[in-house]
C-alpha cells in the first residue's frame, strides 16, 4: 500500500492497483492549529489524486485499519525531513515492511555540506542547481536516514 | 471508521463537507482561501511563471511572484521539476535571471537543515544578537496582534490578509515577524507557530528557520526595517502609520537599533 503523507500530494506517486491512503492527522491539526483553509487546500490536492482513500484520526491507527481491509503488510511512502512524519514512519516500522522512496534530487552534492549559513551551501550547490534533474548525481534530497 | 467523502460535484460541496467534518478541530477561524489546490492548478501556475520578471519585481508587494509555495510545500510540484521548468523558460527568454533558481535552492537548504536538526528546529540555533536573551521575550502572542487590532495599518492589514487568504508576500512575512519579535519583544517561536497554522505553504523548515533568521538566532544580526523601507516595497497598500501616534517604524536604522535593543 502507499501512505500518502502531506508532502507528496501529486498523482505521479500513485501506482495502478496499489491501495493508497491519506490521513488528516488530528493531533497535528490540533497542536499546530492548522487552519481550515489549509485543510481545504490539501483536500483539493487529494481530489486530484484518484482512488486515494481520505481519512481523519490517529495516523498509525488509521493506516493499520486501512491495511487490514486491503490485507497488506508492505507500506511505501516518501522520505521526508519533517520530524512528525519521520517519527510516524519509525512507528509504522513495527507494523509494516517499509519501502521508502525519494523525491527526485534538486542538487546532488558529494558528502557532508556545511549548512551553518545558506552562502556556504550555495557555494557548493550553485553550479549543480542550474543543471536539469537528469544531470544530478545521487538519488537523495538530503543525506541520512528517512 | 473515519473515512472522509471525496469526488465532490463542486468546490462549494467540498468546502461545506470539510467545514462540517473539521468544525471540532479548527475552532472559530473558518476562512477558506480563493487559492485552489490540485495538480492542474499547480501546473497552470508553473506555466505562468516568468523568471525574468520575477527577478526584477519579486520584492514589491505587487511584484510578479510565483505563488508556487503551497504546491511545493505539499509536494504537488517537486522542487526538481519546478527548476527544470524554470530553466526551460530562461532559455526561451534568453535570460540569465538567477533569482528564482536561488529561491528554490533556499527551500532545499532549509529542508537539509531540518533533516539535520529535527525537533531542534524549535530551539534557538544560536544565541540572540540583540543584547537580550530568551527571558526578555514574551512566550505568547499579544491579543491585539492576533485580533488585527494594533491600530497600525501594516500590521493589522497583514494579519487580516493572512487569516483570509493563507498567504503573505515575503516582505510582509519578514516585516511582520520583525514587528512581533523586535517591536513587541515576543519570542520568535510563538510567532512562528502562529503563522505556520495559517499559511497555505506553512512549512516547518522555511517558516521556523526564517523566523529565527529575523530574530538573530540563525543569522549574524537581527532583521529590522524602517518606515522608508516599508513604504518602498509596499507601494500604496500600507503606510506603516498608527492610529494613535507616530509610526513605530519611523527613524534611521541607528535610531531604531538604539530604541529596540539598547
Amino acid at each position: 500500500m502507499l501512505w500518502v503523507h502531506d508532502e507528496m500530494l501529486r498523482p505521479s506517486v500513485l501506482r495502478d492497483a496499489e491501495p493508497a491512503c491519506f490521513v488528516f492527522d488530528e493531533q497535528w491539526i490540533a497542536d499546530a492549529r492548522i487552519s481550515l483553509k489549509r485543510i481545504v487546500f490539501m483536500a483539493e490536492c487529494l481530489e486530484a489524486m484518484p482512488c486515494v482513500e481520505v481519512r481523519r484520526g490517529d495516523v498509525i491507527e488509521e493506516l493499520a485499519a486501512f491495511a487490514e481491509t486491503h490485507d497488506v503488510s508492505m507500506l511505501r511512502t516518501q522520505v521526508t525531513p519533517l520530524p512528525r512524519l519521520r517519527s510516524q514512519i519509525e512507528r509504522l516500522g513495527s507494523r509494516f515492511e517499509i519501502e521508502l522512496f525519494h523525491e527526485p534530487t534538486f542538487v546532488g552534492l558529494p558528502g557532508k555540506v556545511d549548512l551553518k549559513r545558506f552562502s556556504r551551501y550555495w557555494n557548493k550547490a550553485k553550479k549543480q542547481a542550474f543543471k536539469p534533474t537528469g544531470e544530478q548525481a545521487g538519488d537523495s534530497l538530503f543525506a541520512g536516514g528517512n | 471508521m473515519s473515512t472522509l467523502p471525496r469526488d465532490f460535484e463542486s468546490r462549494d460541496d467540498l468546502i461545506a463537507a470539510y467545514r462540517e467534518a473539521f468544525a471540532d478541530l479548527v475552532g472559530r477561524d473558518d476562512h477558506v482561501a480563493d487559492f485552489e489546490g490540485g495538480r492542474d492548478h499547480a501546473q497552470r501556475r508553473l506555466d505562468d511563471v516568468n523568471p525574468a520578471k520575477y527577478g526584477k519585481t519579486r520584492n514589491y508587494l505587487d511584484g510578479d511572484v510565483t505563488r508556487l509555495g503551497p504546491f511545493l510545500r505539499h509536494g504537488v510540484l517537486t522542487l526538481s521539476e519546478t527548476r527544470d521548468a524554470v530553466l526551460e523558460k530562461l532559455q526561451e527568454q534568453n535570460s540569465r535571471a538567477e533569482k528564482l533558481i536561488n529561491e528554490l535552492a533556499w527551500r532545499d537548504y532549509w529542508r537539509r537543515v531540518l533533516a539535520d536538526i529535527g525537533e531542534g528546529v524549535h530551539d534557538n540555533r544560536e544565541d540572540w544578537k540583540t543584547g537580550l536573551d530568551d527571558a526578555d521575550y514574551e512566550l505568547d502572542m499579544p491579543d491585539d496582534v492576533l485580533n488585527a487590532d494594533t491600530g497600525n495599518d501594516f500590521v493589522d492589514g497583514s494579519v487580516t490578509e493572512l487569516y483570509e487568504t493563507g498567504y503573505l508576500h515575503n516582505q510582509q512575512r519578514m516585516k511582520l515577524a520583525a514587528y512581533v519579535v523586535h517591536w513587541r519583544r515576543v519570542h520568535w517561536h510563538a510567532g512562528a507557530q502562529w503563522m505556520l497554522g495559517h499559511l497555505l505553504d506553512g512549512d516547518l523548515a522555511s517558516n521556523h528557520l526564517s523566523w529565527q533568521w529575523v530574530a538573530s538566532t540563525f543569522g549574524s544580526k537581527p532583521y529590522i526595517f524602517n518606515q522608508e523601507n516599508l513604504q518602498k516595497w509596499m507601494g500604496d497598500r500600507f503606510t506603516g502609520d498608527s492610529d494613535d501616534g507616530p509610526s513605530p517604524f519611523r527613524g534611521s536604522y541607528d535610531e531604531l537599533n538604539e530604541r529596540l535593543f539598547a
